[in-house]
């Protein structure tokens, strides 16, 4: 049942039906049993992956607690952490892996053929590996307190809202409120359900209408070149983002509607400053997972340190201190690279996302000087306008490798794009011809520049919602019936509704 | 006193939030019953099931657009000495023929089933948008539709579940014309004049369509059959109507309709995997499976002037012809009579063969 089924959306509405009929501290019981039935309605065989990270987590991490020494305690750590990057390794990358051994035996001469496995991917893996294990970390860390009740460490493994593409939760905040249980409030059930209804316009609307261009581009990058290929690319902006959006807006609203707050995702990316700034507003929780899981552990390791310390006797003190940071920017991206796919496009991916972080690390002296120098200001509008849009542009060439099938077809297409460029293609319609006729463009046009004012006044710290809730009940009743009725005619239809982060 | 007034109070406010809550809901209900009512248009498999609710037929087709433009329930059922209802439907999968069937033992006393197999039907199950599914629109309320509903749209997009116009609000221009048609006399007595449909088109009843020669040849072609895209759901569906015609005591045959000849040829190996599939699949059943696309041209003399799309959907004066033939197989085989095979290319390579040596 994907997020935008019937199913969902009646298992969200009932659910919460149930939920608040029952006493407060039994309330997480009913949230656990819906979450169990719409992730078995995927399969029963995902349910064993989800037992095997809840039982294997809940004994280690209460093993963990009742140890005082370190030592013994990054030991029992290591075994949960081993056991289930371990098994999503296995699950992900291991054909991944025996493709490239293949090929490397190939080019040796020597044909090892090793056959791949044919194990279903379980559902949302990534998502609740990384949540349940920054669980495990927090617990060694002493951060947090073990949850004694297995079955409410299970209802934080496999939340119903949250398991297929986060966002990441942390249990010191939606373990903790999902045990508690949370007091009947309207409002809740009122600001959830419009952002459901925000997240089907996003993915209806812009995403799916958005998907055909890009894909029908993508798909033959051979057949199209110049304005093409960049129409196809600011397409696929608006899909990835909107349909990635669009999700999170459903899955944070949907448990808003349980009086369940989780945190936010994404905070307008596209008006970034900066790439370091986008990744801090994209994805925002797997970013920050890396950050106190990765990034400081290993920007702090004695081996860095020491690192740092040779660094600065020879670069001095300010390139000195950069050197660690950049190595481990490019490091976390080689790691989210890694996360998003078992593929050399998403490992590129990852990698050219760090190495430009990285180099505007170690060149920020220099713009800061060049900005100075041509007496910009710098907290000028304008140049705020210039750095959203080189951020834009930069952000534009990593999606080349997460819209094309392969690396080599990434490069190709971005070849591609200073071929044959001409705008007449702009002006003559042959850009109607690519799977949008003009009713569509309209719609998209429409829906992006609904969707920038929106994200303008968010940046000045308008909610609409807010707003919205606070008009008198007509009024109110009026627009929220209005949004619900435009969502389905102007929603795109298709049979591929599925989120493409619901496939991580 | 003051705690106990103050709890009133609280009872009060919570009762207000419910009736909003439940108004609200009210209202948008209303207003969705109102927009289908004003624009999803009425359509022929709501006059299919009426008729087939009349309780007059011991034989049922079940399909898709193949079986509902070339076969003629009133030829078929004379060769097969039954009532027979066409209950071929454009876009009617496995799931949607198994719950029609349902549907039909309810008032019919129903003793032969023929299910006429079109293989782009076990690879596209996931790549259609329920919105466009015919028999899922037009299926009457009954016990059974709460099955259906469960099984088939609770995992597809909620807007075909709950906004059925979301496919017809363009006709929005016509919102008068359609709230005439359905307050008139026809669209209650189920008369097939309140149907818009393709001017070449006539309905003859019992399921059967009727196209015009005159319409122009459409360019639609077949899927490609690939065995990896097969839905296991839609298999299991067809072991579920299979053993309910047991459990029933009904007899069942599986047939294919015979297609462009030209098509079969461009896509030689596609038919004959597909055919191949089919074949091991009704053997596995117990079932007589009879693909018409290998009917020896000696017997059902065709060409692509039969038909009126590269797909394979069939002109009328060529369905009429070919419902006879079609008709007494099937006889033969529901009876047990093999010698209906010498009718019959051994595979489709031969009638690939046959057909360019022609």
């Amino acid at each position: 049942m994907s997020y935008i089924s019937a199913g969902f959306l009646f298992t969200i509405a009932l659910g919460a039906l149930v939920y608040y009929l029952f006493p407060k501290k039994h309330r997480w019981l009913v949230l656990l049993l819906i979450s169990l039935l719409y992730y078995t309605s995927y399969g029963f065989s995902n349910l064993v992956y989800v037992l095997f990270t809840c039982i294997t987590s809940y004994i280690i991490s209460l093993k963990m607690s009742e140890m005082e020494d370190k030592v013994h305690r990054k030991r029992l750590l290591s075994v949960v952490l081993v056991l289930n990057f371990g098994l999503l390794f296995l699950l992900k990358y291991c054909n991944f892996m025996i493709g490239n051994l293949n090929s490397l035996s190939e080019v040796f001469g020597r044909n090892l053929n090793i056959a791949k496995l044919t194990i279903k991917f379980p559902l949302g893996i990534s998502f609740y590996t990384f949540q349940t294990m920054s669980y495990c970390i927090d617990v060694y860390r002493k951060k947090t307190e073990p949850e004694r009740n297995i079955f409410k460490l299970l209802l934080f493994v496999c939340y119903l809202p949250q398991m297929l593409q986060g966002p990441i939760g942390r249990y010191e905040r939606l373990g903790l409120a999902l045990s508690e249980g949370s007091d009947f409030d309207y409002r809740n059930i009122e600001r959830g359900a419009v952002r459901i209804f925000y997240g089907l316009a996003k993915k209806l609307i812009l995403a799916d209408r958005a998907f055909i261009f890009a894909n029908n581009i993508f798909y033959t990058p051979d057949k199209y070149s110049g304005v093409y290929i960049i129409a196809g690319i600011l397409m696929y902006s608006i899909y990835v983002y909107c349909d990635f959006a669009g999700g999170m807006d459903l899955v944070i609203g949907a448990s808003e509607v349980f009086g369940i707050t989780m945190d936010e995702n994404f905070r307008q990316p596209y008006f970034s400053k900066n790439l370091g700034d986008f990744w801090r507003r994209w994805h925002i929780t797997l970013g920050q997972w890396m950050k106190d899981y990765i990034f400081y552990p290993f920007s702090l390791s004695k081996a860095c340190q020491k690192l740092s310390r040779r660094a600065k006797k020879r670069f001095g003190r300010v390139y000195g201190t950069l050197i660690p940071i950049c190595l481990s920017n490019i490091l976390i991206f080689f790691i989210v690279g890694v996360w998003h796919g078992a593929s050399w496009k998403y490992i590129i991916y990852g990698l050219y996302n760090g190495l430009i972080i990285a180099m505007a690390n170690i060149l920020k002296p220099t713009f800061e000087k060049t900005v100075k120098l041509l007496r910009i200001k710098s907290n000028s509008a304008p140049y705020r306008v210039f750095q959203i849009v080189r951020t834009f542009i930069l952000v534009n060439i990593g999606w080349f490798f997460d819209a094309c099938s392969s690396a080599s077809g990434a490069f190709k297409a971005m070849g591609q794009t200073f071929k044959n460029f001409s705008l007449k293609v702009v002006t003559d319609g042959s850009l109607l011809k690519v799977g949008l006729g003009v009713r569509e463009i309209k719609i998209l046009f429409v829906g992006v520049l609904v969707l920038f004012v929106i994200g303008v006044l968010r940046e000045k710290g308008i909610d609409i919602r807010e707003w919205i809730m606070k008009k008198p009940l007509p009024l109110k009743w009026a627009i929220y019936i209005i949004l619900f009725f435009i969502v389905a005619p102007f929603g795109f239809v298709s049979a591929s509704t599925e989120f493409v982060y619901a496939q991580f | 006193m003051h705690s106990s007034k103050r709890g009133l109070i609280k009872d009060m406010s919570k009762k207000k939030i419910i009736i909003r809550m439940s108004a609200f809901l009210a209202l948008m209900i209303i207003i969705d019953q109102i927009c289908n009512f004003a624009l999803v248009q009425p359509g022929l498999s709501r006059i299919m099931f009426h008729e087939l609710k009349q309780g007059q037929y011991n034989c049922i087709i079940l399909g898709a657009s193949h079986g509902s433009y070339g076969l003629d329930p009133e030829i078929v059922g004379t060769e097969l000495k039954k009532n027979t209802m066409n209950m071929c439907m454009g876009g009617e999968y496995m799931i949607d023929a198994y719950y029609t069937l349902e549907y039909a033992l309810d008032y019919n006393k129903i003793d032969e089933v023929v299910f006429d197999i079109d293989y782009q039907y076990l690879v596209n199950y996931n790549d259609v948008n329920i919105l466009h599914n015919n028999v899922y629109n037009a299926y009457p309320a009954s016990v059974h539709k709460v099955g259906y509903y469960v099984k088939r749209v609770l995992g597809e997009d909620y807007r075909g579940t709950m906004l059925r116009w979301t496919n017809y609000w363009q006709c929005y221009k016509y919102m008068g014309r359609t709230i005439r048609k359905k307050l008139s006399s026809e669209y209650k007595t189920y008369n097939p004049s309140v149907v818009n449909m393709n001017r070449y088109d006539s309905y003859m009843g019992e399921g059967f369509t009727f196209r015009n020669q005159h319409h122009k040849k459409d360019s639609a072609s077949c899927l490609d059959w690939n065995e990896s895209k097969v839905s296991e759901q839609e298999i299991g569906y067809i072991k579920k109507l299979v053993s309910l015609c047991k459990k029933k005591g009904i007899k069942i045959v599986f047939t294919t309709v015979s297609q462009d000849p030209a098509t079969v040829a461009e896509k030689e190996s596609g038919f004959t995997a597909a055919d191949a599939y089919i074949s091991k699949l009704a053997q596995e059943l117990d079932v007589t499976y009879l693909n018409f696309n290998k009917i020896r041209f000696d017997e059902y003399d065709r060409d692509s002037d039969d038909f009126y799309d590269r797909e394979g959907h069939m002109y009328g004066e060529s369905a009429e012809k070919f419902s006879q033939l079609y008709g007494k197989y099937v006889n033969m085989a529901l009876m047990g009579d093999e010698t209906y095979k010498s009718a019959f290319y051994a595979n489709i390579g031969d009638m690939v063969k046959a057909y360019k040596g022609n």
